[in-house]
């Protein structure tokens, strides 16, 4: 950690829930500016955040207030213009490409938008292959519970151009799962789902989290879906406006109305 | 208007896509160009003295008894079998060593550049002597004489003489000068009409022999060899337009693949089919048009260079340039017409699908019912011997392109293999599109088929060379004269008789006969001083060394196919990594490390350059079979499966090495990209 972002950590107070200290990702006066000079665009201001283990945290805010920039810079996928990241306790920072990725592969699950499976696999294949990159053999308990979780048994073999969207984010999701991530991120996962499938994906991340005990960040615009998690974070113009622990989705519903007020 | 111009705009293909696609019918193009060029020149030096109208010659005079009349020796150049020596332009090294004096005996000289030599002081050289010397019309040659001073002519220009031999041509004072008195031959100038009184008023002082008549026979006999010539070029230039067809097609395709959601967005605002075609066709046709001239230019260049380097004369005409041109626009709009109609025939709804990483291809199994009557046609076809192996050459090549897609996923089974997740995904992503990596494989399957089919023929020759046609006699000489011709050609059991060269005849008779020709030539040959009868030795040297000239030209031919080839599966491996980048922005982001991704990349180009090498060795047996017929069951031991073999490795290793530059810039895609909200 460098002198700089001590001083900053000391200056302001990091948003944490105290009731959990165990942290799988922390940020430190993370900032992201985009381009340079009177043009730049600072789509993240000097963030702090700890995202507690074995909890369900969503990230929501208007557009353009910094969600996605947050989540790459939180899960390795780029890297800050100041500040810093660790996952599980190390620091991303000082890690070349290769670690990062071993980093992502090991211990960071993701779930996209657009499901994003690998279309020449098929679902048990496209689940199996975080491991399968790692030559690593999965536990099998794990991964019986995991398959078992995306309830499409007698699909397994089928390609994704074969199941439903609904069923393709399942798949989706377990391969998040199947490495037993520290942290699992999820872009907008019901983005373009009907309701009936995203709520059975969100049962699943639920799930996940309440009986395996695993983390999950989810970034969405959905009041509805951030009231499954334990804890919403409300971004605005790259800062954290609200940070709310389990809100009802009346509580989160009045927050983006006052986000958007105040934007 | 404004947006929907840009959206037209966005609709373009983009250099930066298309230009591998362009480069291959560039390099196809200059291939035929080249290789015509120096087909043509090498014809020009061994069959096409004989062929075209001898320029500034008309028929030859040679004196019945000692000295010609001095009226005759005003008609034309003079000629002798005897030798001289040309030194180099400083006087002094014998570069050239001794250089035989052109024979006027009955065959003609071909003007390149300048003029037949006028006075005595003037002397025309053989081109490549010219070349070598580096001398051109106008310039000074010291020459040494009969009784050894050394006197310096005028190089008046430069002629081409036939096969093997190098020459001077100097007017009859001229030789004189050179070589003393004794000057008994001429051949002469200036239009038949004109020479025609000048040889009857001289008489029977002369014998007269009209080089009009002569040249119909030698043409016939000229004939053979363009026969064999025109069939090489014929086969290069299907063999490379072929190849360039199926590159530029398989640009265009997966170029169209990525443009049809704003193809059908472009409809679905109300653009009408041809109007989303003419942005493409209009691309198509410019990438075509600058990849001809390019290649025609790049083709002209090269084959002048290696011509010369050979020692030919060459000279690019406006017919080839034509040609290329042509050729290169029929590559282009055979390679573009199906993608560019495909793109038009994108329904607009497609405008609003989904945005999905690009599924997988499945080609219809009706392609095997199409197969069957090609597959007959073939074999019906190779019952004619020659022709119709060429025919079931290519109606076997057209089965295994209709076939093709329905193989690959077969055949990149077989070709990737590997347990790892890289080999898993190489494999997937090889037989993902079997129509494209079908069309990506031809021209290495043309390139493959071709070597093995020659490595074959190489070791075949060797075999068959007792095969060769028992119905010719040899005769060789110093060299052979009119007289000869005459007597073997009225010997009994001779059909005809046809000079090879200057040192060489032919007799063709029936293969009953051959050994009785052979004893009556031998009782006539004491008649000529070193003339001898060809042995089978002989016959076996002149045997190999045609088939080392076909062999090398189709070896040549194979090696450009391959090369066209090659570039195709770069091609593909780009466009394919261009297209994927958010799949590979998704592996790099749950956990595939840039290493990992380039061997992948790697990978597929092997997968593919490996499919093409596995239907090339199938269709170079398969072809091997149909020219030898059952002879080639024997004949396959004999493959030079070393040569084979280190041929396949050459085309993987260079694909994989190729195809690092490619899976290096694929590499490079930010693993943030596989959230990006966007398609492409
Ligand atoms: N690659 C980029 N280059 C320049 N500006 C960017 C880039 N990515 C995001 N931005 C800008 O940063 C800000 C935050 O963007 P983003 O994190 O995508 O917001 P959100 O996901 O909340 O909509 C926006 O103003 C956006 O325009
Ligand atoms: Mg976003």
């Amino acid at each position: 950690m460098t002198p700089a972002s001590q001083l900053v950590t000391t200056a302001e107070p990091v948003t944490t829930d105290p009731s959990h200290n165990q942290v799988a990702v922390s940020a430190r006066s993370l900032s992201k500016t985009y381009g340079t000079g009177p043009t730049a665009v600072h789509a993240l201001r000097s963030v702090n955040l700890d995202i507690e283990r074995g909890r369900f945290s969503a990230i929501m805010g208007p557009s353009g207030s910094g969600k996605s920039t947050l989540l790459h810079l939180l899960a390795g996928l780029d890297t800050a213009s100041a500040g810093s990241v660790r996952i599980d306790g190390q620091e991303l920072g000082a890690l070349g490409d290769d670690a990062l990725t071993r980093l992502r592969r090991d211990r960071v699950g993701f779930v996209f938008q657009s499901f994003n499976l690998i279309p020449t696999l098929t679902a048990a294949e496209n689940i199996r292959l975080p491991l399968d990159l790692a030559g690593r053999q999965p536990d099998r308990a794990w991964f019986d519970y995991v398959i078992a979780s995306v309830g499409i048994a007698d699909r397994l073999n089928h390609r994704p151009s074969e199941l439903s969207g609904g069923q393709r984010q399942r798949v989706a999701v377990a391969r998040a799962l199947v490495t037993r991530p520290a942290v699992a991120f999820a872009d907008e996962p019901t983005g373009n789902l009907d309701s009936v499938s995203g709520a059975e994906v969100l049962r699943l991340l639920r799930d996940a989290v309440t009986h395996a005990g695993q983390t999950v960040v989810m970034v969405t615009h959905d009041p509805a879906a951030a009231a499954h998690a334990d804890r919403v974070v409300m971004l605005a113009d790259g800062m954290i406006r609200h940070d709310l622990i389990a809100p009802g989705l009346d509580a989160i519903v009045a927050a983006v109305a006052s986000g958007s007020a105040s934007a | 208007m404004y947006t929907l111009n840009a959206t037209f705009r966005n609709l373009r293909t983009g250099a930066s896509r298309v230009w591998l696609g362009g480069l291959a019918i560039a390099l196809s193009v200059a291939f035929v160009v080249a290789g015509t060029l120096v087909a043509e020149a090498s014809r020009a030096r061994i069959v096409e003295p004989a062929l075209s109208a001898p320029v500034g010659t008309t028929g030859v005079i040679v004196a019945e008894s000692g000295r010609l009349p001095a009226a005759a020796a005003e008609l034309g150049v003079a000629a002798s079998d005897r030798t001289v020596v040309l030194f180099g332009p400083d006087g002094r090294s014998e570069l050239a060593g001794e250089r035989r004096v052109f024979l006027a005996d009955g065959r003609a000289v071909r003007m390149v550049s300048g003029e037949l030599p006028g006075g005595a002081d003037e002397i025309a050289l053989d081109s490549s002597a010219a070349g070598i010397l580096g001398l051109g019309a106008g310039d000074s040659v010291p020459v040494r004489t009969e009784d050894g001073s050394v006197v310096v002519m005028r190089v008046s220009g430069t002629v081409v003489p036939r096969t093997g031999t190098t020459g001077v041509a100097a007017t009859v004072a001229g030789m004189e000068r050179l070589l003393g008195p004794g000057v008994d031959q001429v051949q002469l100038r200036g239009s038949a009409a004109e020479t025609a009184d000048a040889v009857a008023a001289l008489g029977d002082a002369v014998r007269y022999t009209d080089l009009r008549g002569q040249q119909q026979q030698e043409s016939a006999q000229a004939g053979r060899g363009l026969g064999v010539l025109g069939l090489l070029l014929s086969t290069l230039t299907v063999v490379c337009a072929v190849a360039g067809t199926f590159v530029i097609a398989n640009t265009f395709y997966v170029v169209a693949a990525g443009r049809r959601r704003e193809a059908a967005l472009l409809r679905a605002v109300g653009a009408t089919k041809s109007q989303v075609r003419r942005v493409f066709a209009v691309e198509a046709l410019s990438l075509g048009t600058v990849a001809s001239v390019i290649g025609v230019v790049a083709g002209a260049s090269a084959g002048t260079l290696v011509g010369r380097f050979m020692g030919f004369h060459v000279a690019p005409d406006a017919r080839l340039i034509v040609v290329g041109l042509v050729l290169g626009m029929v590559v282009t709009l055979a390679g573009t017409w199906g993608p560019v109609r495909g793109i038009a025939q994108v329904a607009p709804v497609a405008a609003l699908g989904a945005a999905e990483l690009t599924e997988v291809e499945r080609p219809s199994q009706v392609r095997w019912a199409l197969v069957l009557p090609l597959v007959i046609g073939a074999a019906l076809a190779v019952q004619v011997p020659i022709v119709g192996a060429v025919i079931g050459g290519v109606l076997t090549f057209i089965a295994l392109v209709v076939l093709g897609p329905i193989l690959v996923p077969r055949i990149g089974r077989i070709v990737v293999r590997g347990r790892g997740p890289v080999a898993k995904l190489a494999r997937a992503n090889v037989v993902r599109y079997p129509k494209r990596s079908a069309r990506t494989s031809v021209a290495v399957v043309l390139g493959v088929a071709l070597a093995t089919s020659v490595t074959a023929l190489v070791t075949a020759a060797g075999n068959l060379a007792e095969l060769m046609p028992e119905s010719i006699v040899t005769v060789y000489a110093p060299t052979v004269t009119t007289d000869m011709e005459q007597v073997l050609s009225g010997l009994p059991g001779v059909d005809s008789v046809d000079p090879m060269g200057p040192s060489e005849l032919r007799l063709n008779t029936s293969p009953a006969l051959t050994d009785e020709v052979a004893t009556e030539v031998a009782g006539q040959l004491p008649n000529w001083p070193g003339a001898r009868l060809g042995t089978d030795a002989d016959r076996a040297a002149e045997y190999s060394s045609a088939v080392a000239w076909i062999t090398t030209s189709l070896g040549a031919v194979a090696a450009m196919s391959l090369i066209v080839g090659l570039l195709g599966v770069l091609n593909t491996v780009r466009l394919a990594a261009l297209e994927r980048r958010r799949e590979f922005a998704v592996l790099r982001a749950i956990g595939m490390t840039r290493g990992q991704l380039v061997r992948l990349v790697v990978r597929e180009a092997m997968g593919l350059a490996g499919i093409g090498v596995f239907l090339g060795l199938v269709l170079g047996a398969a072809t091997i079979y149909g020219m030898l017929g059952m002879l080639s069951l024997l004949l396959i031991p004999l493959i030079s499966w070393w040569l084979v073999a280190s041929i396949c490795v050459a085309v993987l290793v260079v694909a994989a090495v190729g195809a690092v530059f490619p899976a290096r810039a694929a590499a490079r895609v930010s693993p943030a990209y596989a959230l990006a909200d966007t398609t492409n």
